[in-house]
């Protein structure tokens, strides 16, 4: 009876380890960011300034728009290769719009229909055609940026009107407007994630597909809205971008998806599904954001920036693997 | 106890050319733990699945509290309160959700705040609460990873899954195939409670014959898709259930 009761107080203190550090890794990427921004602000000239904070914001506000749909497909184990084509596709197509003199708020809807298409084609492709996610993505991806350098001939279109710009460049007494679209973006979604049973099955899918099945839930479903999600994001996020820099180019977001991706990763969002949380992701965002603004500060080629990344999505993946050993009982 | 509460006439079921089950009759009494024994292609895994409505049988009546019943989808079997748990704990439960989502997957309770559907986390846990008590089933924190809890305890927890909702017949597929001696004995500990303490009546199927003296009332054995008698635990011996498993004359 008594060894029972030891080796009991003995897994109790074991387990209360485990969750230490698995809360510790849990919110790594906050404390990463926070050592980052303290080392900016002693070391890195021009880093301490208003503006430069506003800029990082800045630089992460379309990533991060991206980095929400990208999360939600790798939470459910499936990932969204198409958003950096979508973005551009639906660019050109509301800035092409725009020169019919069509207002901008029906030019607006347009272009998030065309997102919400595109992501619900890819959704179909994935569970109701059975293509693996990477290919189908990737069919949609080639697909999507083709239509769009075809339609222009690889042209960039300038001078959209004003309403189309308001998102991606207007301001509130000074503070961009696409900076609060992004923030409240995350927290809407990170309450439909850990608040709704949507949210609910969006983990429990991407944990255990056949369990969620077998439990009644309806899996095909879940995925192809989470796909539609990130398509109508990806959408949006073009609008931000041809906003910002009032034109539209065909080849815009080409390679926005590793970084969205990065992103995700980096704030512990699990390949394998069902792990992670988004305000997390957004420390992935704000993290490489602050990393490429430190190399510009410090004048270094931003192709280094590529190379930091991998470190960094190296960490993020060990890390993943340590928790995810830490979690099960053994 | 002599209650039928599920009584299986003249089953008959073919896979192509194969003969699954020809003729079996299986009935489940009133809050009897019955096991379903036999060899490996004898035709349980069958008979059970056409109980959970998996599949329908090519003929045969299956009767239901005394009402012949037809089931087109598991659900049909579900609503009137035939429960299966399977074999496989990993086809069941989502190990990096904690016990009280894994409980209610699919069924999530939710309640409204204005114009939307949030999770009712705290009805959820007082529930679950409810049910692991009710089970004498010890999980230390509810808000644990299931990935956390040993084999024992994840078969609890498929078990307290299915019956959650009130069941009136349990079905259970190799409870104790993945799991050590010691978790063996948790788990039948918990089928035999389940079976005092409810109104709930346990079908068990078992390649282990020491498991299933140890618990089952009756014991009803398959060869080669057919019956091969049954027999109350109590009047029967090891050897007489293994020579109608392997088919040997019976003395």
């Amino acid at each position: 009876m008594e060894q029972v009761t030891e080796e009991l107080s003995d897994t109790d203190v074991k387990l209360k380890r485990r969750k230490r550090i698995i809360w510790i890794i849990e919110r790594f990427i906050w404390i990463v960011v926070g050592v980052f921004i303290i080392f900016g602000i002693i070391f890195v000239p021009g880093f301490k300034n208003w503006l430069n904070f506003r800029n990082i914001l800045l630089h992460s506000s379309i990533l991060g728009v991206l980095a929400i749909g990208e999360s939600l497909c790798l939470l459910t184990g499936n990932f969204d290769l198409s958003i950096g084509s979508i973005l551009a596709f639906a660019g050109i197509l509301g800035a092409l719009i725009a020169k019919w003199k069509i207002p901008s708020l029906i030019t607006i809807i347009i272009m998030l229909f065309v997102g919400l298409g595109a992501g619900f084609l890819n959704g179909i492709l994935i569970r109701k055609i059975k293509l693996n996610a990477f290919v189908a993505t990737l069919i949609t991806m080639l697909a999507w940026r083709g239509t769009a350098m075809g339609i222009v001939g690889g042209r960039t279109i300038w001078d959209l009107p004003e309403g189309l710009r308001l998102l991606g460049s207007g301001t509130i007494k000074g503070f961009p407007i696409q900076i609060l679209i992004m923030l409240s973006l995350f927290v809407f979604f990170h309450i439909v994630l850990t608040q709704t049973k949507f949210g609910r099955h969006i983990y429990i899918v991407g944990d255990n597909e056949v369990a969620a099945y077998n439990s009644g839930i309806n899996t095909d479903k879940v995925i192809i809205i989470v796909f539609t999600i990130s398509g109508t994001l990806s959408a949006f996020a073009g609008l931000l971008m041809i906003g910002r820099l009032n034109a539209a180019s065909p080849t815009y977001g080409s390679d926005i998806l590793f970084d969205a991706m990065s992103a995700a990763i980096i704030g512990g969002i699990s390949l394998h599904g069902g792990i992670g949380n988004l305000l997390m992701a957004l420390g992935g965002v704000i993290l490489l954001s602050i990393i490429s603004n430190m190399l510009n500060l410090y004048g270094v080629s931003p192709y280094w920036a590529t190379t930091v990344r991998a470190l960094l999505l190296l960490i993020a993946v060990l890390l993943d693997t340590i928790k995810r050993r830490l979690v099960r009982y053994e | 106890m002599n209650e039928k509460v599920v009584e299986m006439v003249k089953i008959n079921k073919k896979f192509g050319e194969v003969v699954a089950l020809k003729d079996v009759d299986f009935t489940v009494y009133r809050n009897e733990i019955v096991a379903l024994v036999g060899d490996n292609g004898a035709g349980k895994s069958t008979l059970i699945k056409i109980l959970s409505g998996a599949f329908p049988p090519d003929s045969g009546k299956i009767f239901f509290e005394g009402k012949e019943v037809f089931f087109k989808h598991p659900s049909d079997a579900i609503k009137l309160g035939i429960r299966t748990v399977h074999q496989k704990m990993e086809e069941i439960l989502a190990l990096n959700q904690t016990v009280v989502s894994n409980l209610f997957m699919g069924e999530e309770k939710t309640k409204k705040i204005f114009f939307f559907k949030f999770l009712d986390k705290k009805s959820m846990l007082r529930e679950s609460e409810r049910v692991l008590a009710r089970l004498r089933i010890n999980i230390p924190s509810l808000h644990q990873l299931v990935g956390g809890l040993s084999g024992g305890q994840r078969q609890a927890l498929a078990i307290a899954k299915a019956i959650r909702h009130r069941v009136k017949v349990l079905i259970l597929d190799e409870p104790t195939s993945a799991l050590g001696v010691r978790e063996s004995r948790e788990v039948l500990k918990l089928i035999r409670h389940l079976k005092n303490s409810e109104d709930i009546s346990i079908v068990v199927i078992s390649h282990d014959l020491e498991e299933v003296f140890d618990i089952a009332d009756r014991i009803v054995v398959l060869r080669k898709g057919q019956n091969a008698g049954e027999r109350y635990t109590r009047d029967t011996t090891k050897d007489e259930i293994i020579k109608m498993i392997i088919g040997a004359e019976v003395m």
